[in-house]
Parts: C-alpha cells; structure tokens; sequence
C-alpha cells in the first residue's frame, strides 16, 4: 500500500469523517440537552448535586469499549447498533456537563442575583436572563473539551464494527499498513480542531463581555 | 410614603437584627438611615422590598401592606441601589437600564430613547451606552445604577451605602448630582449610610439606629445637630471626620443669600410665616422674627470666615438654620444655609463606623 492510498480513497474518509462527525455530536447534543436541566437541580440542590456528579462520575470511569459491549445488553439494542455508541457518549457528555453546568451556576456572584432578585426579576427571569448567560463562559469551555474527547472515544467504536474514521484504524491494522492510520488520525485531528473552532467561535459571540472585561 | 410598623427580624439563627422598629419616610423626601456596622440597616432595607421578610410588624407603601403584594410587581414599583452598582456584567449599560422596562413590555425603542435621557440625567455621555460594566469606573457603575433604578419610574427608591464604594472626590460630585437629580424626580427614598455626614448631606430627615435598629434619634439634620438627644447622637456626630473636618476648611466659597431679611422700619412686610432677619438702620442684624415671635440671639460671624466650624455654630444658632455673614463693621452681607455647610464639609469626610 502506497501513499497514493489515500487520494484515491478520499471520496471513502470523507463518508467516515461524515459518520464520524454525526457520531461525535449527536451525543454531544442529546447530553447538553440532558445535562442543562440536571445541572441545574444539582446547582440547587446540594445533595442531588452529590448523587448526580457521583453517579456520573462513577459511570465514566467504566471504559469506553466495556460500555460499548454491555450497553446492548442493558438497553435491548443489537451490538451492532450505532445508537450503542450515541448512549454511552452521551452518558460521557452528561457526567462531563453537569459538573460543569452547576459549578457554573453558582460561581455567579451573589450579590448579582440578588441584584436582580432586588430589581424585579422572576425567579425564573433571572434564571434565563442572568444566571444561565453568566454561566456561559464556563459550559462552552467544558463542551470544546467534550467535543475533542467525544470525537477521540468514537474511534473506538470500530473494535465492535461501526463505521467511521476509528475504522481506518483497525483496517490499517488488518492490512499491516500504517497508511489509513496516519489517514485516519489526521482527520481525527481536523475534525477535533474545526469542531472546537466552531464552538470557541460562536462561544464568544455569546459571550461578548468577557473580552470587554480584558 | 413608606411606613415601618413595629416592625422586628429575626434571623432563623436567632440575631435580633431589627427590634420593633417604626417610622414613615415622608412622600418625596430622602430619609437617611444612619447607624453603625451591623445595627441592621440593610435588614431594614430589605425588608421594604422583601428580599427579606420581616418576622413581626408591618410596613407599607402609600397604605397597602407589601406583604399582600406581588413581590415581583412590588419591587418594580421600588428601585434599588446598592454598593458597587450590582450590574449585570453581561449586558451593555443601555440593556442594564432598560432592564426593568423591558420585562414590563415597554417598547424596545421607547425604552432605549428613556435611557438616554437617564444617561444625561445622571451626567454619563452617550458613548457609555454599549459598553460593558467591566469597562466603567465605579463612580461610572454607580451613576449607571441609579439610571437603572430610575428606568421604570418607580414612585420609591432603595438606597444601600449607594456611594461608599468610590473615592471621596467622586462620592461629592456623586453626592451633589444626587441631590440635584432628587430636587427635578422627587422620589420617596429611604438611604442607608454609616456615614454621618452623608446622612447629613442627604437627608432630609435623618434616624438614627443604635444596636438592633433601635431609634436614637429621629429628625432634620438642623435638628440632630442643634440638639442631640443623647450621648450616643452626640457621639456619633462630634466623632465622625465629616464633624471634625469642620474645623478645617476656610469658608470663603460658602455661597452667601440675600435674604430673607427686612429693615426694622419696614418690619409689616415680613412674611409672617418665615423666620426673617431685621436689621437695624445701620444695616447690622438685630434678630430673627416670624409673625409674633422674636429670637434675639444672631450668632453673626464675620466674612470670609475663619473656619467652617463657626459658619456651622452660626447656621445651628439660627431658628430655621441660616446662618449670617457680616462684614468687619458687623453690617449684613447675607445668609448661608446650613445644608451648603455641611456640603462643604462633606467633601473633607471620610466615612465612620460610629460608636461600637
Ligand atoms: N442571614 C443572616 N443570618 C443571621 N444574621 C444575620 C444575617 N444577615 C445579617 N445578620 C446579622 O444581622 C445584623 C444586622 O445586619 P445588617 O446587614 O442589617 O447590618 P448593617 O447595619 O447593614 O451593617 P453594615 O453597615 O455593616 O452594612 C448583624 O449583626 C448581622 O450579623
Ligand atoms: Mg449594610
């Protein structure tokens, strides 16, 4: 196998990177939307906090292959099944999130909250317009790291043969050529770096005061 | 007008802040709440907007009891001010002021027009609009606060130490503007201070809180001043810098008031209502009256003064606190007010912590 290898294959990466894309933040997605209302309750309520972030903790100690293989059987789907992967990644996104999410939340000065309590705010008012906004900084650091680690576990996915640039991998180790390794892993390498441009790049349209503040 | 009723708070951990504590601040007047570190001057605060709820007694707003209100919809009718602005770090000045409007369902553009109009009434150029709080100085954050407070129009203001956190220099100018602004909006303030002479600055009535906010006295500052009820009043005056630095300051920029006077020949028409300084036919004062009554004693100092503390005796000496400038020959050059003294004064003070 030469070099060569891989212009011709490029129309092949491009549908594993594609897969691979949809793979890393379908999760991400499904586990912002999970972790943003959890996060909350454990900002409020100190001994859910405990339980949820221990839980969670716990659950991402377990690795990524183990998860992989029993998922199937706690949840019913066939081995095979993408949706395998989307579960335990979002188990991973959500364990990494609601740390962050109620940390964040309640690093937003009191004497701000009670400012806007003071003002006339909702309970709910202020919650939307300044503790969540306020807690934005933080939960955009904490999904770029999700994103990057996310786009890592999914190459893992293809020792249970699911398609995307994982799979690169385990064919250049099939085929004894370190070619669609190093293919493999340069694409890894530009989705990882594009995704976390994107998110640091809407995240600071969201957050304009933290440049002002510099 | 706000009334407190016996009003007490106690704290689930069981500090007494507040103990049956009353008393009304008047419809468009500032009432200043002045008393040493942790007499429960915040408490109080609190209270009126319930961010804190108090656990015996009553308090009104022009009659209705708050606790039969909506919190929300009772704190929109109060602005708020409080030490270091407490502005909402992620939004630009103008979206800070509008805030309160806006959740009302005033129209954006209505209300961003009314904020540019609270940008130039509390003195801050337009160019302020959009930048972020992190980008103003704290005399900048505060006059910002008190646009905000102002945005919704509410008939009451909140104060909290609103000029503690900002250099002397600004925390005058803060002062004076203040002032300025309170005399064109007329709102019903209640301010709270632990510093004497902002109080006396500020307020046109003044109550003095001992521990637990126990009323030591209760007045104007002409007043506390010309008659302290007790050792802890006098305390809390004669010992705080605003009083002492009295002593210091050259009075030669006191502005000076013709009036009121009136020669003794033409004595008939005097306002009989107001105090009214007669003079003699050498034009040298001869004593105050109003309608019947008559005060001898003038306390006149001489123009320029040798130290603010004189034109102070001679303003509280005085029955309606003027006092009087005469020139070397002892003739009437003119009245000064007892609040430009004290405004004099204040610039030199330092905030106290009062008697512990
Ligand atoms: N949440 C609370 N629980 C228990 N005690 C409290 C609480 N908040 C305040 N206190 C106590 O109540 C008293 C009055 O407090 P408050 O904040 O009203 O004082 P203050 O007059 O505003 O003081 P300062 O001038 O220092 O701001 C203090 O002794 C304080 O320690
Ligand atoms: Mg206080």
């Amino acid at each position: 196998m030469s070099w060569s290898w891989i212009p011709r294959h490029l129309d092949d990466i491009w549908d594993l990177t594609l897969s691979h894309l949809w793979l890393t933040l379908l999760p991400t997605l499904i586990g912002l939307v999970i972790a943003v209302p959890l996060g909350t309750l454990a900002a409020y309520l100190p001994k859910v906090k405990q339980i949820i972030v221990g839980g969670f903790g716990m659950l991402y100690t377990i690795p990524s292959l183990a998860l992989f293989v029993l998922l199937p059987g706690i949840i019913g789907t066939k081995i095979l099944d993408p949706v395998n992967i989307v579960v335990a990644l979002t188990i991973y996104t959500v364990a990494l999130l609601v740390r962050v999410i109620a940390d964040g939340l309640l690093s937003v000065p009191p004497v701000t909250l009670q400012a806007a309590t003071g003002m006339g705010l909702g309970l709910r008012q202020r919650f939307f317009k300044v503790q969540l906004p306020l807690a934005l900084p933080p939960l955009i650091s904490g999904l770029r790291v999700v994103v990057v680690s996310n786009v890592s576990i999914v190459t893992v996915a293809a020792t249970i043969g699911i398609s995307q640039l994982g799979s690169l991998f385990t064919m250049g180790f099939t085929r004894r050529s370190f070619i669609p390794i190093v293919a493999g892993l340069g694409a890894c390498l530009i989705l990882a770096l594009v995704l976390d441009l994107l998110i640091a790049t809407i995240g600071r349209r969201l957050t304009p005061w933290v440049r002002a503040a510099g | 007008m706000i009334e407190l009723q016996h009003v007490t708070k106690r704290y689930p951990d069981g500090t007494e802040a507040v103990k049956d504590l009353s008393f009304t601040a008047p419809t468009g007047q500032i009432t200043a709440l002045v008393g040493p570190s942790g007499c429960g001057k915040t408490t109080t605060l609190r209270m009126i907007n319930r961010l804190i709820e108090p656990t015996e007694g009553t308090i009104l707003l022009d009659g209705d009891d708050v606790t039969r209100q909506d919190k929300v919809a009772l704190r929109r009718r109060i602005g708020y001010v409080i030490q270091s602005a407490g502005l909402m770090p992620h939004k630009r000045v103008l979206a800070n002021i509008t805030t309160v409007p806006r959740l009302m369902g005033v129209k954006k553009a209505e209300c961003e027009a009314r904020a540019r109009e609270l940008l130039d009434l509390v003195g801050l150029d337009q160019s302020f609009a959009d930048r972020f709080p992190a980008q103003l100085s704290g005399g900048q954050s505060q006059r910002v606060g008190v646009a905000r407070a102002l945005a919704a129009d509410p008939p009451f203001m909140l104060m909290d130490e609103p000029f503690s956190a900002v250099d002397p220099i600004v925390r005058q100018q803060l002062q004076q503007e203040f002032l300025a602004l309170q005399k064109r909006v007329a709102k019903t303030i209640v301010l709270v201070t632990h510093d004497i002479a902002e109080a006396l600055l500020l307020g046109d009535q003044i109550v003095v809180l001992g521990q637990a906010a126990a009323i030591e006295q209760q007045g104007t500052p002409y007043e506390l001043l010309s008659n302290p009820a007790n050792e802890f009043v006098s305390d809390f005056l004669g010992r705080s810098r605003g009083y002492q630095a009295l002593g210091f300051e050259q009075a030669g920029d006191l502005p000076l008031q013709p009036g009121p006077v009136v020669r003794a020949s033409d004595l008939g028409r005097a306002d009989p209502r107001r105090w009214t300084l007669i003079l003699d036919d050498g034009g040298r004062p001869a004593g105050w009256q109003r309608g019947t009554e008559h005060r001898a004693a003038i306390a006149a100092i001489r123009f320029p003064a040798e130290s603010l503390r004189v034109c102070l005796d001679s303003a509280l000496a005085g029955p309606s606190g003027l006092g009087v400038a005469v020139d070397a020959d002892g003739v009437f050059r003119g009245t000064f007010r007892l609040g430009d003294v004290l405004a004099q004064a204040a610039f030199d003070s330092q905030p106290w912590e009062g008697p512990q």
